[in-house]
């Protein structure tokens, strides 16, 4: 059941093979917590969230039509699900002025994300990730350590690849605005 | 943009591990989900059989009183009945209740005989 590729395992769950579903939590469990746990800044409510995800996937997977992958279909769930929870948390965050995001050089961005990283910088990076809003989170994350493409993100995000490229610059840009802000303070 | 080393990492040192017993916890919840599933699938067929059912009854009613300007008074009205074969009617019931006992029987021996061969 393990070496099952995606179409089959797909199709032996709705089959009803009991031993089906639980290959596929095992295989998704972890990137999606992940994702969740980017977005969610309470370990708790992002393990909760999981659980939610794949409910919600074993109730909603006949309508699955394989436009997608299945990887790519779980996590715009986890998207959604975890983006309507800080909705309803009604969480504020800070808003970024163009002109200011407009002034940061794009050296110094390519500088100080690349950098060999110290304890102190990635203290302050943690910092200004979890300020930004849950979106730039999800992007971030989508981007940078699931390894998604602009365009897969994008397909998960329901924005245009355009649209990703410019979130995820102005996204760095606000962590560098944020980090420095923090070293002024 | 695709570099950024020092970003994945503070990224991966955000996300941490699943608690222990997430799976089972995570496969309770699909059972139910599932069993709720099956109930909902289960009342709604029974809904869907219900309305076709009705809805062939009135169609029946329907063509038979408007087309062939049936009358159920007139299918009855040849019937009469006659108290001298009084015995006749409760040896009928009498007959009808043993039978209806003894496929009451049957249908309790064969669930005992299914749930003692399913053990």
């Amino acid at each position: 059941m393990e070496h099952l590729n995606e179409t089959d395992l797909i199709r032996s769950v709705l089959d009803g093979e009991p031993r089906a579903f639980p290959v596929l939590i095992n295989r998704y469990q972890r990137p999606v917590h992940s994702l969740i746990r980017q977005i969610i800044p309470v370990s708790e409510d992002a393990e909760e969230l999981t659980q939610d995800v794949f409910v919600k996937a074993f109730t909603k997977l006949n309508s699955f039509r394989g436009g997608s992958s299945l990887s790519t279909w779980l996590y715009r769930i986890a998207y959604n699900t975890a983006i309507s929870f800080t909705r309803k948390r009604k969480l504020r965050y800070p808003d970024f002025e163009d002109k200011i995001l407009n002034n940061i050089p794009d050296e110094t961005v390519d500088e100080l994300l690349d950098r060999e990283s110290d304890e102190e910088l990635m203290r302050r990076m943690e910092a200004a990730v979890e300020r930004l809003s849950p979106e730039d989170k999800a992007l971030i994350s989508l981007y940078y350590t699931q390894d998604k493409s602009v365009s897969e993100v994008a397909a998960i995000t329901a924005l245009t690849p355009e649209n990703v490229k410019i979130k995820l610059f102005r996204a760095r840009k606000k962590i560098v605005f944020l980090i420095n802000n923090d070293k002024h303070e | 943009m695709n570099k950024d080393k020092a970003l994945i990492k503070t990224l991966n040192r955000r996300s941490d591990e699943l608690s222990g017993g997430f799976e089972e916890r995570l496969m309770s919840r699909i059972v139910l989900e599932a069993e709720k599933k099956s109930r909902r699938d289960y009342l709604l067929s029974l809904l869907l059989v219900g309305v076709v059912s009705l809805a062939m009854i009135a169609g029946a009613v329907f063509v038979f009183v408007y087309f062939f300007s049936f009358d159920i008074r007139d299918l009855f009205s040849g019937i009469r009945i006659r108290f001298e074969y009084n015995s006749l009617y409760t040896y009928c019931f009498y007959i009808a209740f043993l039978i209806l006992v003894l496929l009451g029987l049957d249908y309790k021996f064969r669930k005992i005989m299914k749930k003692t061969s399913s053990e």
